[in-house]
């Protein structure tokens, strides 16, 4: 098993790096390059949503991402300080109202963690024991 | 790579040529450059994505947004895609249904004529 981590503060300039450490992780650990820009995809909403909790419960610490890569394949764990029930705000200001709209009647109330759904093997949302939320990734070998 | 934005007209319609990456950051730029489109008084964009090498929900919303905007000058908004790993993101969110997506920006000029 290895593992890496990566402390992030939350700003949304960052989050990039998050996108690309775990790509270059992802590959290191074995993934298969048609599976990396999933998890490109999916680290980053993850980050960016991270990120956007952050702002929205006001608080400056890091963002916490770690990776581990063992013989079941590989996980990303990303820590926000938000409570589980914290939803980041909508990406465009017309998102909410639009919910509404006969036109975007099935757009998901939480896009980040319906794409993140669609490009990982498993996701889980879960409180952190030692506070806040954990949003963890998988992808099996 | 960061985000970069032209904007060209064709006939009556606005060429938005878009290329890099958009996500949490760069989405503001995108969001900012429509608007500004959109206040000059074009309604009918074409949102070119040929060159774009990554898409988040970010994204997807001011896309989102963008179209509600055109849609209240009853104006219109299609895309231009044929990336897989970008379609995939469209398939995944239902946005297939709400976004005319075209091969080419010839087609999507020749729908919305």
């Amino acid at each position: 098993m290895s593992t890496a981590e990566l402390s992030l503060s939350p700003r949304p300039e960052l989050v990039r790096i998050a996108r690309m450490m775990s790509v270059a992780l992802a590959r290191r650990g074995g993934v298969p390059e048609d599976l990396l820009p999933e998890v490109r995809l999916a680290v980053g909403e993850a980050a960016s949503r991270a990120v956007l909790v952050h702002e929205r419960v006001g608080s400056d610490a890091p963002v916490r991402l770690t990776f581990v890569e063992d013989d079941r394949g590989y996980e990303v764990r990303i820590h926000d300080d938000g409570s589980i029930h914290d939803v980041p705000d909508a990406p465009d200001e017309g998102l909410p109202a639009m919910s509404a709209d006969d036109a975007v009647g099935g757009l998901p109330p939480e896009l980040a963690l319906a794409l993140i759904a669609g490009m990982a093997d498993d996701l889980s949302v879960l409180p952190d024991p030692i506070g806040g939320t954990l949003v963890v990734l998988r992808w099996r070998r | 790579m960061d985000l970069q934005l032209k904007d060209r007209q064709e006939g009556s319609a606005t060429v938005i040529d878009v290329g890099g990456e958009i996500d949490v950051y760069t989405a503001p730029k995108l969001r900012e450059k429509i608007i500004d489109v959109v206040a000059a008084g074009s309604y009918h964009l074409v949102v070119d994505m040929e060159k774009v090498e990554f898409l988040d929900s970010t994204g997807l919303g001011v896309l989102v947004g963008a179209l509600k905007r055109v849609r209240a000058h009853d104006g219109s908004l299609a895309l231009v895609c044929t990336q897989d790993r970008i379609l995939k993101i469209f398939k995944i969110t239902g946005l297939t249904k709400v976004f005319p997506i075209h091969n080419s920006v010839a087609d999507a000029l020749a729908d919305s004529a």
